[in-house]
């Protein structure tokens, strides 16, 4: 074992692969290939927590989805308008840059939200001005 | 690649035909939708309720079988909808009333396009996707040409991982049992084997139901020559007794020895049942509308409008009450063979064992 590297988290044993991301040397049992990259525990650990391991993804949330429908929906009963608008804004905006989903990578359900969601707060805007010059 | 620690998503999916909801049942409630998609190295079965996504990943090294089963489910939904329009069509044809012709002509194109594109989209069938580990439906994959369609593109790509058998191989495998040298197919996972045991039932339920509905058809018949509030609601009566002892057999003869036949009879007469609901219900509507009673204030008087109403009154009301009759009859009639036969067999396959115990005893 002395003229041979060992693997980094059981040094009694022969490394066979180094880390594709840390590149710490691993033996046959700490190796975890995944869709081609050999990764260690630690690695794979500190992915899947951040997310960056798109294999692992199993749930997403789709927040274009939902600025969407909170902007779209709510015009049936325009009144309702008044506090999803600006929700329905600051969800496109604050998840501008969240992971979408996986399939789909169009902006477009965000750009219909702050559209509609501007659309509602300046007819709000408007409406209230107008209230207000008429009481004067 | 799709292993990204970057933070990148690299992977390019295709999306694969066909889109169903996730959720069994004759209608279907839920509403999420269900896509497949092919990557690098695996399909990717998406599961998208409009807010979040739940994904599944088969890789094409571990897919042993994708299981196509075809169902009636297709042929049911065309039924009905010929039967819907059907409806519409007599009604829109035979009323008087202009608006209650219209309101018929009107239902009656919605429900003619849907029962074109079912017919048009072909045979309807169930998918599985079966892995070492795991049997997962693939709601997506609905309809039989779809299906086809789909492992013909993903026979390439697992075959260009797992390898390809030539014919001989498959024969080898098929005729005399040797297993490959390479491809093993003792490795393959057998399916589970059903842990629920079978329970015997005699059918008492069943036979309850068919004879209920034997005993109204013939009620129904002798309505349509002579008309009697008190036979009205004696029928009344029994239609609301087989119901519930039809939905209490159904629930019974899950998991149970009941042959195949009663079953099927079971069903049939609850589809029967929602079918001459539904028409009453019409008939009951357009009564209503075209009523030249002028008082009709309470629910009484709606119920009294109901009982005056004859089969000789209307050729609408005639068909009705003759198709109910002819119906139930034979299902009553058919119904109650059956299970007579289902129980006679049981008798006699019971028979011999307590003529053996009964020898023990001795």
């Amino acid at each position: 074992m002395d003229d041979q590297a060992s693997c980094f988290y059981h040094p009694q044993k022969k490394a066979v692969i180094p880390c594709d991301h840390c590149g710490r040397f691993l033996c046959a049992l700490c190796d975890v290939e995944l869709g081609g990259k050999h990764l260690c525990p630690a690695c794979l650990e500190t992915g899947k927590k951040k997310g960056r391991i798109i294999n692992l993804d199993r749930h997403r949330v789709l927040y274009d989805g939902i600025a969407a429908r909170l902007a779209l929906f709510p015009m049936i009963i325009f009144w309702f308008t008044i506090v999803t608008a600006p929700m329905a804004l600051y969800l496109a905006i604050r998840h501008w840059k969240s992971p979408r989903s996986l399939v789909k990578r169009s902006k477009i359900q965000f750009i219909l939200a702050m559209a509609l969601s501007g659309l509602q707060i300046c007819a709000w805007v408007i409406y209230v001005g107008l209230y207000l010059v008429s009481r004067r | 690649m799709n292993t990204n620690m970057d933070g990148r998503a690299e992977t390019r999916y295709k999306r694969l035909p066909g889109k169903g909801t996730r959720g069994a049942g004759f209608i279907t409630v839920a509403l999420t939708r269900c896509s497949l998609y092919m990557g690098d190295d695996h399909i990717l079965a998406v599961d998208n309720n409009g807010f979040s996504e739940d994904y599944k990943r088969f890789y094409f090294s571990d897919i042993q079988a994708i299981i196509t089963r075809r169902t009636r489910r297709g042929a049911t939904w065309s039924i009905v909808l010929a039967l819907i329009v059907a409806c519409s069509l007599m009604g829109a044809l035979f009323l008087e009333k202009e608006p209650v012709r219209f309101f018929f002509r009107f239902f009656s194109g919605p429900c003619f396009v849907l029962l074109f594109i079912n017919i048009l989209r072909g045979p309807t069938c169930i998918c599985h996707i079966m892995t070492a580990v795991q049997e997962e439906k693939l709601p997506s994959l609905n309809r039989l040409r779809v299906a086809h369609k789909v492992i013909g593109k993903l026979r390439l790509a697992i075959e260009r991982v797992q390898g390809t058998l030539s014919p001989e191989e498959v024969s080898i495998d098929q005729h005399e049992g040797i297993p490959h040298p390479m491809r093993s197919m003792g490795r393959l996972r057998q399916p589970h084997a059903r842990r629920q045991q079978i329970r015997h039932d005699g059918g008492t339920l069943h036979m309850m139901a068919f004879a209920f509905l034997l005993v109204d058809g013939l009620l129904t018949g002798i309505e349509l020559l002579y008309h009697s509030a008190i036979m009205i609601g004696v029928s009344s009566v029994l239609t609301l007794i087989y119901c519930i002892l039809i939905i209490i057999a159904l629930v019974r003869q899950h998991e149970s020895d009941i042959p195949g036949t009663v079953r099927k009879m079971t069903w049939a007469s609850l589809g029967f049942v929602c079918v001459s609901y539904f028409l009453s219900y019409i008939l009951m509507v357009t009564t209503l509308v075209t009523s030249r009673h002028q008082r009709m204030l309470t629910q009484w008087d709606m119920y009294r409008i109901m009982l005056d109403l004859s089969p000789q009154d209307s050729p609408l009301v005639m068909g009705l009450y003759a198709f109910a009759a002819t119906c139930s009859l034979a299902l009553g009639a058919l119904g109650l063979v059956r299970v007579k036969k289902h129980r006679d067999h049981s008798a006699s396959v019971s028979r011999p064992d307590q003529k053996s115990r009964s020898e023990v005893r001795v």
